[in-house]
């Protein structure tokens, strides 16, 4: 969520003082092949586009929060798993509005884009941070891999973690290390998140999520070690890759049947996941559009609430999850007990019990997401004011630096690209009347809060940031009122994961799976992987995160 | 209103607060300074208008806004029924001292679990200093 790269590598100015066409990000591309005629702010100075960025930030801030704010269409766990989802499709920590678009060190690194890179990493040998040591391991003297994926004790509000359940991520204590922070604490500090991928502790309520994706990880291999006790190394990865097969074919139908069905607009989600149409989008699927990282995705951050009721009737506020994070607050973590997450209040799984609701998908944020102190201004020399605090206005700025596609042009090409796709996307001069209204309104020419200039608005509605129209977008009431994404933000992410999910297939040894066939029926292919028969039965159809979760529960895969 | 006092970001508050005591205007440099709220009414606006969202206890309508000089001690006391019922509050079992969490935020640590004797000398210290301490 944070966006902010700790690992930013400054590069030499490249004097550019206007927006044109760079060459593609490795592992990133554009969706249609782009020209400088083309891109978002073309030709405009980007420090001016920038401070443009703020005062839209600051009409944003001003936008009231509606009494019906919840989405009744997504519960919060949605909003995690969504961030969990673009955590697996792009792997890179460095922020196009932190380095003002320079490049360096700038790459997309996820190979294997949705196949649970995110939880497996490089695999044991290459990530064994994430993976248990086990007594196999151990008497083999490494030999044998480790094949588990960790989980780690919650605390109680002593600080204590004896006999408390397994609800979180493992972390873990540096010794005798040289680290300054580190050599000078009296006891040992958490500082390490013991996973694959560290964005996965960004705060407490993904780092669960993740913990869930280890848990039934663990649950797959036991059934496939205990049918086939592995002795030698080749066994044990055997069972291993079979478990990651599993587990990647259960994330990819629930994304496709539940977490899609939800998010897209219904036209969209017909098209290319019921009618399976062919995507047009150019380039290699693996590729991720900058168009999705930095425009449609970013719909995520409006769907944040300030407050969760996590386990109980008591609402938490949700910047306190925030501070659950080995990386950046070592001093909070293992999880706290009343941040272990009841997962029946954040999916609707028990009819009893009401779930937090995302925010609808509208160009309106939580104060959590705009706070200052959790995400300050990235440059305050910017226009002798500075940027704006929060995450609305970070997303607006990546939006110019990451070259991507002007809104109006990217609906035209797509339009001309495809008759099918221009009966549900109309041409923008249909959506944008209103727009200008919504940026006028709230306007207070005496107002505290920084106001639109002559030209501002025009200048928007001409040419309106990708991340911010999404959300605009979304929230007309010709779509549906903020409870999904709007036919461009659709198209968007629907081109993007059947890509993605088409050019990293997932198969082994020559063999190929299909994520919405039932593993009765691929169970064939499966065994001649070296799967037992027996231990496929007992692997659960599921449709939905929700089902994912009963079953979790049923096998009492959550109590400890 | 809600039961307890909220404030949606704390550090837009206190620049909002910072801005009615230099006449500076802390949140958009070059903009105007602007007027100390006079009214709970006016204050909302105001905080409205910059996306801060702040929620006062149930009953609460009045408000004054003081501004004293350097030379002059002013002591704050704080209502005897608030007092009271964080007292009563902090007999409870398991009480925890509604500590504002920025100080956790910004220490990057959690209070530690306190005795009940260590809670009402947590209390008192705290009425104390914001009582009387000048901000700076």
């Amino acid at each position: 969520m944070h966006g902010i790269s700790l690992s930013t590598i400054p590069e030499v100015e490249d004097g550019r003082s206007r927006l044109t066409v760079d060459p593609a990000y490795r592992g990133m591309r554009n969706l249609l092949a782009l020209s400088d005629s083309s891109l978002f702010g073309a030709g405009k100075d980007p420090l001016q586009l920038r401070a443009l960025m703020r005062k839209l930030s600051a009409r944003i801030s001003r936008e009231p929060v509606r009494p019906d704010e919840d989405n009744p269409n997504i519960p919060s766990g949605y909003t995690y798993l969504l961030q969990f989802i673009a955590h697996d499709l792009v792997n890179t920590s460095i922020s196009l509005a932190a380095t003002r678009g320079r490049r360096f060190g700038f790459e997309n690194a996820r190979q294997q884009p949705l196949t649970l890179d995110t939880i497996y990493g490089g695999g044991p040998d290459v990530s064994p941070q994430a993976y248990e040591y086990t007594s196999r391991c151990s008497r083999s003297r490494g030999l044998i891999p480790r094949t588990r994926l960790r989980v780690g004790r919650a605390q109680d509000r002593t600080g204590s973690t004896s006999h408390m359940p397994f609800a979180d991520i493992g972390r873990a204590a540096p010794l005798d290390v040289a680290d300054d922070m580190l050599a000078a604490s009296p006891c040992p500090v958490r500082a390490e998140a013991l996973i694959a991928d560290p964005r996965n502790e960004d705060q407490a309520l993904i780092a669960q999520i993740t913990g869930l994706f280890h848990r039934m990880h663990n649950f797959v291999l036991d059934r496939f070690d205990a049918s086939r006790p592995p002795v030698t190394a080749p066994e044990a990865y055997r069972n291993f890759i079979c478990a990651r097969i599993v587990m990647s074919l259960i994330y990819r139908r629930i994304i496709v049947l539940d977490v899609l069905n939800r998010l897209l607009n219904p036209s969209v989600f017909r098209h290319y996941f019921i009618d399976k149409r062919p995507t047009i989008g150019e380039g290699d699927g693996s590729d991720i559009p900058l168009e999705f990282s930095h425009g449609a995705f970013r719909c995520g951050h409006a769907m944040v609430r300030d407050r969760y009721r996590v386990n109980s009737d008591v609402e938490l506020e949700a910047a306190r999850a925030l501070q659950i994070c080995s990386r950046r607050s070592p001093g909070f973590v293992p999880l706290p007990e009343q941040w272990i997450v009841n997962w029946d209040r954040f999916f609707a799984i028990d009819p009893a019990v009401a779930p937090n609701y995302s925010r609808r998908l509208r160009p309106n944020f939580s104060s959590t997401v705009r706070s200052e102190f959790f995400f300050p201004p990235l440059d305050p020399r910017v226009d002798h004011r500075g940027d704006a605090a929060g995450l609305p206005n970070r997303d607006l700025v990546s939006a110019v630096y990451a070259r991507i596609w002007s809104v109006p042009k990217l609906i035209d090409a797509l339009r001309a690209k495809s008759v099918e796709i221009s009966n549900f996307l109309p041409a923008y001069s249909e959506v944008a009347p209103g727009l200008d209204g919504w940026l006028a309104a709230t306007a207070n020419p005496g107002g505290i809060s920084e106001q639109f200039g002559p030209g501002d608005i025009a200048a928007i509605v001409e040419d309106p940031p990708l991340p911010f129209f999404i959300l605009y977008e979304a929230s007309l009431a010709r779509y549906d009122d903020g409870k999904r994404l709007g036919p461009l933000g659709s198209t968007i992410v629907a081109e993007t994961i059947v890509a993605a999910m088409k050019a990293s297939d997932i198969g082994a040894g020559g063999l190929m799976f299909d994520p919405c066939q039932s593993f009765k029926d691929q169970s064939g292919p499966l065994q001649q992987l070296g799967a037992r028969e027996a231990a496929i039965a007992g692997i659960p159809d599921v449709e939905s995160f929700e089902d994912l979760i009963s079953f979790m529960k049923s096998e009492r895969l959550l109590e400890n | 209103m809600g039961t307890t006092l909220e404030i949606s970001d704390d550090v837009l508050w206190g620049k909002l607060v910072k801005s009615w005591a230099t006449g500076k205007n802390y949140l958009s440099k070059d903009a105007p300074p602007f007027p100390i709220p006079r009214t709970l009414d006016e204050l909302l606006s105001i905080a409205k208008s910059i996306g801060l969202t702040i929620t006062f206890p149930d009953g609460m309508v009045g408000l004054a806004v003081i501004q004293y000089s350097p030379q002059t001690a002013v002591i704050k006391l704080p209502p005897k029924a608030m007092v009271e019922e964080t007292e009563a509050r902090l007999r409870q079992p398991g009480a925890v001292y509604p500590m504002p969490k920025f100080y956790d935020d910004f220490y990057g640590m959690r209070l530690p679990e306190l005795s009940q004797d260590g809670l009402f000398a947590l209390h008192a210290a705290r009425i104390g200093d914001y009582s009387i301490r000048n901000c700076g």
